[in-house]
């Protein structure tokens, strides 16, 4: 079984033409057309899954938060305006109800990680090479630890990290999609880099013979 | 710069987030501080570490089955009555209504306008009623009883046709809001018209006075007619 990795796009990678059938699919959309929805869906499901599992951290919330987010989607496009950027509105629509799911946690931080090495797809992936099976733990162990990383920072200081070191938007996207300022949003990235920083040395530490 | 402050900046260094004279600064100082150097590094494996910060794969039913939860939710629910209000704000229908909404405004504000002038057969407070004589300054002498026959009956119905019509049109077209007709054969011919005094009514013959009252209330109308003769008409203000 194939091991399929998702790459985040940046957010100016669509070509001319990619822009242009989006807009007349938000346009049809907006006029009530399900089947424009739906195609709008298929371009921006991997997107919005991956923000919500890196926000969440577990692949059922990251589920439930992905409907909701394409709901809310739904219910606003109407108000959306053509001369901007659909997916930072997407993004500040997912980070808003990333927000309100770990509002709604008792104890996020056990709940937070429920994937394990032994957990994973890609551990239970025959590899059909031993250096395939090591990357592939390697890789679930990497994941791991920074995974339980993000999970000790605040909602702020993660969102504003995953979205200019994951999904590669500029300081002042970044502000904008978290109504705040550019000199904020620094402060925040600052602040998260060194925690996961400082984390990452403590687990390198901690498992030194 | 010293090694704590070049610290500080090493966060947002890897991230080239600092202005270009800040990062020169640290640039600079990590060619000569190892323990610095060292320091950008871990933070740049830290970073690389989260930009490949993957999720794991998600099957193409889970994506489908996600897809068909969202259009049923949304086909089954309908706008709720919050919705339905909010969507009558909306841009366009909002300057629609804003236009009906003001062109009935004006239509009511013309209609006020015209209901509010008097009517041209009102009295008004102050006027000389159409039964009473209006006292002047020169007045011609009043007959102590009208002749028998000779006085007409001054209220409407009881007068010919012909100058009831007269005086709706008197009334309709000179704005009168009162109208008196005094009939004498003994008016006071003592003062006869002159230019300076034209109030006076001629000397000769019956006179009929007619007193008109404008709806101006400085403008009255004092018309003296001899019968068979053509009425000398003057009126003040005017």
């Amino acid at each position: 079984m194939a091991l399929a990795l998702e790459i985040p796009l940046p957010v100016n990678a669509l070509t001319q033409n990619q822009q242009t059938s989006l807009a007349l699919l938000i346009e049809h959309a907006a006029a009530g057309d399900t089947a424009a929805f739906e195609q709008i869906m298929i371009h921006s499901q991997q997107r919005v899954m991956a923000m919500t599992w890196r926000m969440l951290g577990n692949e059922a919330d990251a589920r439930d938060a992905s409907q909701e987010v394409f709901l809310r989607v739904y219910k606003y496009l109407g108000r959306f305006k053509q001369d901007r950027d659909f997916f930072a509105w997407l993004y500040g629509i997912t980070m808003n109800v990333c927000r309100d799911s770990l509002k709604k946690r008792q104890h996020h931080t056990e709940t937070f990680m429920s994937l394990s090495v032994d957990d994973s797809q890609e551990a239970q992936a025959v590899p059909s090479e031993q250096n395939d099976a090591v990357q592939v733990l390697i890789q679930a162990q990497r994941r791991e630890l920074i995974t339980r990383a993000m999970a000790t920072l605040p909602y702020k200081e993660r969102a504003s990290i995953v979205l200019r070191d994951v999904e590669g938007l500029s300081t002042e996207e970044v502000a904008r999609i978290m109504k705040s300022s550019a000199t904020t949003v620094r402060s925040q990235v600052s602040s998260a880099r060194k925690k996961i920083r400082d984390y990452c040395l403590r687990v390198a530490r901690a498992s030194r013979p | 710069m010293s090694c704590k402050q070049i610290q500080e900046l090493l966060p947002l260094y890897v991230g080239r987030d600092l202005e270009e004279k800040r990062e020169r600064l640290v640039a600079t100082h990590l060619e000569v501080c190892a323990a610095c150097a060292a320091e950008a590094n871990e933070y740049r494996e830290s970073r690389q570490l989260l930009q490949e910060f993957a999720p794991p794969a998600v099957s193409e039913a889970v994506y489908a089955n996600m897809r068909r939860e969202v259009l049923r939710d949304i086909a089954s629910s309908g706008p709720t009555f919050a919705e339905t209000i909010a969507n009558l704000f909306r841009p366009r229908l909002a300057w629609a209504m804003a236009t009906v909404a003001l062109i009935a405004f004006a239509l009511f504000g013309v209609y006020l306008l015209r209901s509010g002038q008097p009517e041209p057969n009102q009295t008004v407070k102050g006027l000389v009623p159409t039964n009473q004589t209006v006292p002047y300054e020169r007045r011609a002498a009043q007959p102590a009883t009208p002749p028998s026959g000779s006085e007409p009956d001054h209220t409407a119905r009881n007068q010919p046709r012909a100058r009831r019509i007269y005086r709706n049109v008197i009334k309709e077209r000179m704005g009168v809001v009162a109208m008196n007709v005094v009939k004498s054969s003994t008016l006071d011919r003592s003062v006869s018209p002159t230019a300076e005094n034209p109030l006076s009514p001629p000397d000769e013959g019956k006179i009929m006075r007619v007193e008109m009252q404008t709806q101006d209330p400085n403008i009255r109308i004092i018309w003296f007619s001899q019968q068979n003769s053509k009425p000398i008409t003057n009126s003040k203000g005017t």
